[in-house]
């Protein structure tokens, strides 16, 4: 597993790829996002998502 | 130059006094891109504070965690090591701004081991993990 923080600003052309219109925004496993400072159940929803299960 | 005056080397210092364990960076530059640059010197800034926070400067381009594509690494990655081993962690960039608070504290958890508040079910899904799990926190720095 890694998590990462992403300086948006920095990291332009990684941020066009997801869209990154507000922050924060989670993006996991290149698959799945969700914008905002979740509750962790919203967020492992997106998880599980982008796992496939 | 150095990021931090003599007044937030104080806040800063009051702050890295709860690490723990030493963490080391691993820190992949990014030539001629500036954020690289100050983060660079914030890196050793901190390591002048408190030298439990030390910096490893690496040849080459951070290894690719995928999804992620070469000629999106724009700027500096910082890896998180502590005991030698990697923990997981990186940052893509500069932490400026509020995003600065957020990123010593980060730094202070993963010295300190220090659990995340998080539900049995979800550290329970964490632990049996089967699959990679690349997440990816966009921030802006103001």
């Amino acid at each position: 597993m890694v998590a990462d923080m992403v300086d948006a600003g920095s990291f332009d052309r990684l941020s066009n790829r997801y869209r990154v219109s507000g922050v924060p925004m989670t993006v996991v496993n290149g698959k799945a996002q969700v914008t905002g400072a979740v509750p962790e159940a919203q967020l492992m929803r997106t998880v599980r998502q982008a796992l496939g299960g | 130059m150095p990021m931090l005056d003599e007044s937030l080397k104080k806040e800063v210092a009051a702050l890295l006094d709860q690490m723990v364990d030493p963490v080391e960076v691993l820190f992949y530059p990014k030539a001629g891109d500036a954020a690289s640059d100050a983060m660079n010197e914030l890196l050793h800034d901190l390591s002048d504070v408190n030298p439990k926070v030390s910096v490893k400067r690496q040849e080459g381009a951070a290894p690719l965690v995928a999804p992620d594509l070469d000629d999106e690494m724009t700027s500096s990655v910082s890896v998180f090591t502590t005991n030698g081993q990697p923990t997981g962690v990186r940052y893509l960039g500069f932490p400026g701004g509020r995003e600065f608070g957020t990123f010593l504290q980060d730094v202070v958890g993963i010295s300190s081991r220090v659990a995340p508040e998080l539900s049995p079910e979800t550290v329970h899904f964490i632990e049996n993990l089967e699959k990679p799990l690349h997440l990816q926190v966009f921030v802006t720095p103001t």
